[in-house]
């Protein structure tokens, strides 16, 4: 009991002071990658509805990002399409997007979109802390942020990954492992 | 000239390893996000800098000459020890004189001798000998597989790192334990030079992780430019080591240590032999400040048979707390201790009187940066270092950033730094020849700098960097006016010099970037009134007035790398050290590396190298007086990393 009180108090210290702020620089490097994951993955023809369709970059269960997202998505392009951004309130309408970001205010719901997805042309994002794992995964390492990547994840989904990519990544699980 | 051999003698006088702190900082909300957007993919993952503030900024944050090489340039690069690395920075000057020894400096100041302004830090223990005041970058062999970066800055950085960060800072900066799991073989044979290092990462419990590895490495002899040379320099090298990475709570702690074992195998010429031990515990405080340190102790023994045999133990503590004054801030401050026990045994005319020397360092350090407006930033801080060499040696610092706009900044800064006396500037002494120095005191520097740094456009990166750096007391050989001997080293020369640094990168496309650097240097030095130098200014260096260099790096097809590297190196004209005619040293060199690279597999990768195509040897360095002088070859490798 009394070491969870504590741990209030700190967290109440945390909000009063600077350690907002600190969330929000890791927030806003999230924010910079996702649209930058993009030109490094190739989909299936059929995960688009036409050939200059946007990439559609989905964010699941609120807005961690604080408007970041679609300023760094607003800047860029990959090949013929431009990128947009939706907030989904619950993981029905998933496999529409091309990417969704699985944030960890409820990971349970992160859990349900990881399944409802699995097998389609989606790559799943998901965010450090959570258990679950998608097709990427962002990890906090030595206060940077890093990302691991779920090779046989993206295959099931018949996307590939270019090795560019590949070997940005802190961890890749290849293709053909459980 | 007699006093050649004494300063062959000095230079021989060799060491391992000691001096200057730094702790690894935490972060503490640093207002960067506003930069964030504008990186690219690679630089994200590193968008944590702790060299220039130590502790994590924005590079483009940084008011400073910062050049980061990053493990993919290197890999890139086909380097094969970490001297061969930093010739990717343009601010630096590498000069490579035989199989093994490097002079590396920044801002001028190099050669054999003279290299002495530069520190050097692998995961923040100083590699900078403080007996001899240089690098021995033979010994200086981390892992390039574990290298996470190198953080190259040009330019003072006494505030925060202490007596000789005068004409720059590099910081080697090795990846977690984490961030190596798994096994890595990476293996190099070449024309020059054979290579094996083998690594294995492992989580050992719950919230750690521990990586050992093992390397060993033979460079061939090169070829002597004196045809009386008949010495075989090849140098081998058997090194292992560890790094374990704890993290408990809000606590991270890590211990890691190097052992080697080094030689010239052909001929009994020296060898050397160390170990290292380094812990560090970081802890996160509530409301965002942090608190750091870091412990370690590192000894190295260097013999060269017949001629010396020395020995220089070091411990040292490290102490830095992270937080803020006021609102929006970011203070830090700490201090450092260090003992040292250096131990000579020279069997030349030349040697020391106390054969043992023992050292203490002490220093404090404060300093804060705050945004005086809403662009402009200002950082200001103090070192007060004392040494039993030196008494005390204040290194002041204040530096503005402008960020004009969103994607450029403009920085100035003036700052103080010195170069703290080493035993070989006091203590070295030869009966009749050469007397010992106990007033010797620190060589030191007021440096004005100012810089551009920005990005003009997505696919363009740019840095720009002026200095003017005034020099005091820089030693010189002092003569008796009528018997010339006995000779003593003493403070006597001033500097003005200037110069620039720039580099670019530049993506063409999405598979085809370049790379330029370049950097020029104008040099200025008087004696002071009543003051002479033998050697016509041997401590000042040889230094090339300019050097540039462009690279290119191709993903032509999938998994396929083409890289491709120029660089020139303009001649290097000084005055002899026994003649004092002034002539041309080093000629002016240009040469060329090219890389092929296969990832044959998403664990395989296969790489062919050429290094320094264009001639079949060519000459980096020259001072007789100090070394054989050796040219360097052309070479070729074929490197295989195969994780698992």
């Amino acid at each position: 009991m009394r070491a969870r009180l504590t741990t209030l108090a700190l967290l109440g210290l945390m909000t009063a002071t600077g350690a907002r702020a600190e969330v929000s620089v890791e927030y806003a490097v999230k924010a910079a990658y996702l649209p930058k994951f993009i030109p490094f993955i190739t989909w299936p023809d059929a995960a688009f509805t036409a050939p200059d369709a946007p990439v559609t970059i989905c964010v699941l269960g609120g807005d961690p990002f604080g408007g970041k997202l679609e300023q760094a998505a607003g800047e860029l392009r990959s090949g013929d399409r431009t990128i947009s951004v939706r907030y989904l309130p619950a993981p029905d309408g998933a496999a529409s997007c091309q990417v969704i970001f699985l944030g960890k205010t409820d990971a349970t719901m992160a859990e349900g979109a990881l399944d409802a997805v699995k097998g389609k042309p989606v790559v799943t994002v998901t965010d450090s802390g959570l258990k679950a794992h998608g097709v990427i995964s962002f990890v906090i390492e030595a206060n940077h942020v890093r990302f691991d990547i779920d090779q046989a994840a993206a295959a099931q989904g018949g996307m590939t990954i270019s090795s560019k990519l590949l070997s940005l990544a802190r961890a890749v699980k290849p293709r053909g492992q459980p | 000239m007699p006093f050649g051999r004494i300063s062959k003698a000095a230079g021989i006088v060799l060491a391992v390893n000691v001096l200057t702190p730094v702790a690894r900082a935490q972060p503490v909300n640093p207002p960067v996000q506003d930069v964030v957007p504008q990186l690219s993919i690679e630089e994200l993952a590193n968008v944590a800098i702790t060299s220039v503030s130590r502790r994590p900024e924005p590079l483009a944050q940084a008011p400073a000459a910062v050049f980061v090489i990053t493990a993919e340039d290197i890999r890139r690069a086909g380097a094969i020890n970490i001297p061969e690395a930093l010739r990717l920075a343009p601010n630096l000057e590498v000069a490579r004189m035989n199989s093994y020894a490097y002079a590396i400096s920044a801002r001028g100041f190099n050669s054999p001798e003279s290299s002495n302004k530069l520190l050097v830090l692998v995961d923040g223990r100083s590699v900078y000998s403080l007996l001899a005041s240089t690098v021995f970058w033979e010994n200086v062999d981390v892992p390039l597989a574990d290298v996470a970066r190198i953080e190259v800055i040009s330019g003072p950085g006494g505030t925060l790192y202490g007596a000789n960060a005068v004409n720059g800072v590099i910081n080697i900066v090795t990846k977690s334990a984490g961030e190596t799991q798994g096994a890595l073989l990476d293996a190099t044979a070449g024309t020059a030079d054979m290579k094996i290092m083998a690594r294995y990462g492992f989580a050992p419990w719950e919230g750690a992780s521990l990586r050992l590895y093992g390397q060993a490495s033979h460079a061939n002899n090169t070829s002597p430019v004196s045809v009386l040379d008949i010495s075989r320099n090849a140098w081998a090298r058997n090194q292992g080591g560890f790094r374990l990475d704890q993290k408990l709570g809000a606590d991270n702690l890590t211990l890691q240590g190097d052992i080697f074992a080094n030689s010239t195998p052909a001929m009994d010429i020296k060898h050397t032999r160390g170990y290292n031990l380094t812990g560090r515990w970081s802890h996160a405080l509530e409301s965002g400040s942090s608190l750091e340190m870091q412990v370690y102790s590192d000894e190295s023994a260097q013999i060269i048979p017949g001629t010396i045999r020395e020995q220089l133990d070091t411990l040292d503590l490290q102490v830095q707390h992270n937080t803020a004054l006021w609102w929006n801030d970011t203070f830090i401050w700490g201090g450092e201790y260090r003992h040292s026990k250096e131990s000579v045994y020279s069997f030349l005319a030349a040697g020391f009187a106390n054969p043992v020397t023992h050292l203490d360092i002490e220093n404090l350090f404060a300093q804060d940066s705050f945004f005086l407006f809403d662009k402009l930033k200002v950082t200001t801080g103090i070192k007060i270092e004392n040494s039993s060499f030196s008494n005390v040696d204040f290194m002041p610092d204040l530096r503005f950033s402008w960020a004009v706009a969103d994607n450029h900044m403009l920085w100035a800064s003036v700052s103080r730094a010195v170069r703290t006396p080493s035993k070989l500037d006091r203590e070295l002494e030869s009966p009749g020849v050469l007397l010992p120095s106990p007033r010797f005191h620190s060589e030191k520097l007021t440096a004005y700098e100012a810089g551009y740094r920005g990005q003009p456009t997505a696919a363009l990166s740019l840095s720009v960097s002026l200095y003017y750096n005034l020099y005091d007391d820089l030693r010189t050989t002092f003569y008796q006016p009528v018997t010339i001997y006995p000779l003593q080293l003493r403070n006597g020369i001033t500097g003005d010099n200037y110069g620039a640094e720039a580099w670019a990168k530049y993506a063409l496309t999405d598979w085809w970037r370049l790379s330029l650097g370049a950097n020029w240097l104008q040099r200025t030095e008087h004696l002071k009134p009543g003051r002479r130098d033998l050697t016509f200014g041997q401590s000042l260096g040889q230094d090339p007035p300019y050097q540039a260099q462009i690279r290119s790096e191709m993903n032509v097809f999938e998994g396929w790398e083409f890289d491709a590297a120029l660089r020139s190196i303009a001649h290097v004209k000084a005055r002899d050290a026994t003649t004092g005619n002034t002539q041309v040293l080093v000629g002016a060199y240009t040469e060329m590396d090219l890389r092929v690279g296969w990832h044959a597999t998403q664990t395989t990768e296969i790489s062919l190298e050429g290094f320094n195509l264009l001639h079949a040897r060519h000459l980096e360095a020259n001072d007789p007086s100090n070394y054989a002088p050796q040219y360097v070859p052309r070479a070729f490798m074929l490197n295989l990393r195969q994780s698992l």
